[in-house]
């Protein structure tokens, strides 16, 4: 059975967690100066890894919270798991 | 015109309104007794955890602190609060004072950055108990209940059968209150009573009261003193 470690409640079955999508994306700064293309990178273009994928995940069925994740594609492992707002490097420090 | 009724979602399960043993079994040969407290009140409220001005408004109206641990519930005088997420807590009452509860928050919260929301209509509450109540709910959660991992005053939102629910334990590994939305509520009440069968199944009266430690009706004092 595939396990997530909610930051906020501890190892749940993964059926009371939801995918939400690529994690550390970011806004364009400044929307209006952007060109087409770099808005439409930002809105649709999404990373496909095969191996570490850096995700969002939502505990739906739980707490409600999203967080982050490092997973690997291939074999699952989760490598990291973070609340929004804290940094990969600190390893679990605000950012 | 006549005065709106209030109708309990089981209302079309007559046994259990009625509190009459499934199967004709009395208490003593049943493993499970399920039973409904309907009509309790239901909000949902919602803050921030780190607001101490929330915090100490909700402590004065509530004579107890939110619980900021997740996945626990406290109990205060005829009110118990459940941790639904950092900043969202299931605050339960007792059928009759729903109301009062209701404006006693609004106002005690009115200055405040929070939102009260009266549920009660929208879900009820099963209770499921007895030696057998775990073996019930492992057929269709996920949870850990035994009482090494869910002592009482563990609560959380859950998945159970397929339904979404809140979980609370009100004695560890033997008491159970599962909060599910109106139109799970027949549902969920038929497939517990299908999970419950084997062990023997007690339908208790429907009881519109709030499980307290200090209500006389329970022996949940016991428990807690024995722990
Ligand atoms: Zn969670």
């Amino acid at each position: 059975m595939f396990q997530i470690d909610c930051p906020w409640c501890g190892p749940r079955d993964q059926q009371e967690f939801s995918y939400a999508g690529e994690g550390g994306i970011q806004r364009p700064q400044d929307p209006s100066a952007t060109t087409d293309a770099e808005w439409a990178d930002y809105l649709f273009m999404r990373r496909n890894p095969r191996g570490m994928h850096h995700e969002q995940w939502r505990h739906v069925h739980g707490c409600g919270q999203f967080f982050q994740v490092t997973r690997h594609t291939v074999t699952y492992r989760i490598e990291s798991i973070r609340r929004m707002g804290e940094s990969a490097a600190a390893g679990g420090e605000s950012s | 015109m006549s005065e709106p009724v209030m109708e309990s979602p089981l209302i079309g399960r007559p046994h259990s309104i009625q509190g009459q043993p499934a199967d004709g079994q009395s208490a003593a040969q049943s493993g499970v007794s399920l039973g409904e407290r309907p009509f309790l009140g239901h909000f949902s409220l919602r803050g921030k955890a780190d607001d101490e001005a929330l915090m100490a408004a909700c402590s004065r109206v509530f004579g107890i602190a939110l619980p900021k641990t997740p996945n626990t519930w406290v109990e205060g005088e005829g009110v118990v609060i459940g941790w639904m997420g950092p900043t969202e807590w299931l605050v339960l009452v007792a059928a009759e004072t729903r109301h009062e509860w209701l404006i006693s928050l609004r106002e005690a919260l009115a200055d405040q950055h929070a939102g009260v929301v009266d549920l009660s209509g929208g879900q009820t509450l099963i209770t499921l108990a007895g030696e057998h109540a775990r073996d019930v709910l492992a057929k269709g959660s996920t949870l850990d209940l035994h009482p090494r991992e869910a002592q009482a005053g563990f609560c959380t939102r859950s998945t159970l059968a397929k339904s979404a629910i809140f979980l609370r334990v009100v004695e560890a590994g033997e008491r159970f209150e599962i909060v599910v939305r109106r139109s799970f509520a027949d549902y969920l009440w038929q497939w517990l009573v299908d999970a419950s069968e084997e062990y023997g199944c007690e339908i208790l009266p429907a009881d519109a009261t709030l499980a307290l430690s200090a209500s006389a009706d329970n022996d949940f004092d016991e428990a807690v003193n024995a722990s």
